[in-house]
């Protein structure tokens, strides 16, 4: 089933990549938002399905961006999967803390992301 | 009783010794108790001059004295060191008394000598030993001082106490942490020690009171700023017979160490992502093209692509252990320890390697232990050692040839071991294996890929959780990796 997906990605490449991958693979809708700032403002004003969220980015990292998502009642209830380079357990843990449904570790594989957010928004009850 | 009789039998009978001399010296008469004294007879005394007794050993001031005082007063009292007739030297205290004739000329001396041999032997031994207490008391005060020098010249801030829980030792440094003087911190119980240290530190738990031979290590941070970090090591005080004498408090300044390892593991964060985020792009378009998002592609192009994306893999990987390396050498490698089937491990490893065992023509053989005890293991640690293994074990067996996987247990571990038939590692090369960017110097090792970090992060892992890893290998006979976690072991029911 085709979702709205709010990709939160300071890195332009890797944004072409996420858009090319779930659009090529599950057919999904792809909205980018190059800061934490720029993603609160689209996520409340597009209410999205899911949001793919970076956690290395420039002036409001994932986890404060997160922390606001959550904070907020109009994007509290949208799935969160964290898309991070930061691989240590202390951070996955960080990020399910924060109230994220999963923690997805770069370089990942464009034609199986699709198929691994599907099982995180299932496992999460979010299907 | 007639009064000469009456003299004439204390004479005789005296314990003391008596001596008679005339005016020059020489003796005339001696009572039996002088006889004993001296061990000379009394007929081999008589006739002769009393300076024949002299040992040398009375300084001659005391025989000045004595004639002074004789002379002048008649009477004179003191102590003189004579030789006994065997030659050994007795301690006499005398008396002598001058006897005047009718005339006023000295008729005779007479002295009472009483042996204080035993006295003066007392005397000087106990002057021994309070010499001796002496010495030994400067020597303690010497190596007190000694020790307290040594004690504030080192940068740790130390405190000891005693089984009571009073302060026993302190440096300068500990007055100085818990901001008390020296007289306070001495004798000072461990409550109101750790009342200090509270003050001192944010968290809670500081001087930990510890029995028996327990050790504890923990970090601190001070409450004031600028914040200092402080490694807090507590351990037993044992004497000679290894008995607990007491307990040692040391803390060690390590804020920029903290600081460095910070500053480290924030490098590591950052080179992962830098490295990383590259990669994602490499590897994603790599992986879209091949997955067909521009169409069916050329054979040639297809081929190359495989390439390119194989050897994005090998970089992957090759960032992944260089950081993981890193992790482990700036001792930042986590560990999440709870209890992990190993079957079920194996089993997540071998699949995960399935693929790849095909793709080489190797069969996994698992031995499966059904009621093995669980470890006390991080699952996707042990499966990052469990895979690292078996894809050695799998990219140097030939075609056709099996790789085994067995577990065990042994007392407290369990353990799982990794056997191959391929050409085996030399002897000479063994001890080497778990050297970081070590690679065994043969044909079939050259031709493998590999970066030559996956043994040494295995050897880290497992040793972070207290076990231990190991080869036996004979060349052309395989190689076997084993290696050991802790078990959770069931609880003993009292009997």
């Amino acid at each position: 089933m085709p979702r709205r997906v709010l990709l939160i990605e300071d890195d332009p490449d890797i944004q072409k990549m996420v858009m090319l991958s779930l659009k090529f693979k599950g057919g999904h809708e792809v909205s980018v938002a190059s800061s934490g700032q720029e993603g609160l403002e689209k996520a409340a004003a597009e209410h999205p399905d899911l949001i793919l969220l970076d956690v290395m980015m420039p002036e409001m990292d994932g986890y404060e961006t997160c922390r606001r998502l959550k904070e907020q009642s109009s994007t509290r209830d949208i799935p969160v999967v964290f898309l991070s380079a930061r691989a240590q357990q202390s951070e996955i843990q960080k990020g399910k803390e924060l109230g994220a449904i999963g923690y997805l570790v770069k370089p990942f594989d464009p034609m199986t992301l699709s198929d691994q957010l599907e099982a995180l928004l299932k496992s999460a009850g979010n299907k | 009783m007639d009064f000469t009789r009456l003299l004439r039998e204390v004479y005789w009978n005296s314990l003391d010794g008596i001596l008679i001399t005339d005016a020059s010296t020489s003796i005339t008469d001696v009572n039996p108790a002088y006889e004993r004294m001296t061990g000379y007879r009394r007929h081999e005394m008589i006739g002769r001059k009393t300076n024949f007794m002299k040992s040398g050993l009375t300084p001659s001031e005391t025989y000045q004295e004595m004639w002074d005082h004789l002379n002048r007063q008649g009477k004179w009292v003191g102590e003189v060191i004579n030789r006994r007739k065997d030659g050994s030297l007795w301690h006499s205290y005398l008396s002598i008394t001058r006897v005047l004739d009718d005339r006023g000329q000295v008729a005779a001396y007479v002295g009472i000598a009483r042996d204080i041999t035993p006295r003066k032997l007392l005397e000087e031994e106990l002057h021994e030993r309070l010499r001796e207490l002496e010495v030994a008391r400067d020597r303690a005060d010497t190596a007190a001082r000694l020790l307290q020098a040594m004690l504030d010249s080192v940068n740790e801030a130390i405190i000891m106490v005693d089984n009571r829980g009073n302060c026993v030792v302190a440096n300068h440094l500990a007055c100085e942490l818990l901001g008390l003087d020296m007289a306070s911190l001495r004798n000072c119980s461990l409550g109101k020690l750790r009342r200090a240290a509270s003050r001192i530190f944010r968290e809670g738990g500081a001087m930990p009171v510890l029995s028996g031979r327990r050790t504890s290590s923990q970090l601190l941070e001070t409450r004031q700023e600028p914040r200092r970090v402080f490694q807090e090591f507590s351990a037993p005080v044992l004497d000679e017979a290894q008995d607990v004498i007491g307990r040692l408090y040391i803390y060690r300044d390590c804020t920029l160490e903290a600081e460095l390892a910070r500053a480290n593991a924030e490098q590591i964060a950052t080179v992962s992502h830098e490295l990383r985020t590259p990669m994602t792009s490499v590897r994603g378009a790599l992986g879209l093209l091949l997955g067909g998002i521009a169409g069916d592609l050329p054979e040639e192009a297809r081929r190359l692509l495989e390439i390119a994306q194989h050897n994005a893999d090998r970089l992957i990987r090759l960032i992944n252990d260089i950081l993981d390396i890193s992790r482990i050498e700036a001792g930042k490698l986590e560990i999440h320890r709870e209890p992990l089937s190993l079957s079920e491990a194996v089993q997540r490893a071998v699949a995960e390697l399935d693929t790849f065992a095909s793709q080489h023509g190797v069969r996994v053989n698992m031995e499966l232990a059904a009621d093995l005890p669980a470890a006390m293991a991080d699952a996707d640690r042990v499966e990052q050692v469990l895979v690292n293994l078996l894809s050695n074990a799998i990219k140097f067996s030939g075609r056709g040839s099996t790789v085994t996987v067995s577990m065990g247990v042994d007392g407290p571990h369990v353990w799982v071991r990794v056997a191959d038939q391929g050409p085996g590692i030399p002897e000479d090369q063994l001890y080497r294996i778990f050297e970081k960017f070590y690679r065994v110097n043969s044909g079939a090792a050259r031709k493998a890929p590999g970066t030559g970090l996956g043994l040494a992060i295995c050897k880290a892992i497992v040793e972070a959780h207290g076990g231990r890893i190991w080869v036996e290998s004979e060349v052309g006979k395989g190689a076997a990796f084993t290696f050991t976690l802790p078990a959770v072991l069931p609880v003993q029911e009292p009997a």
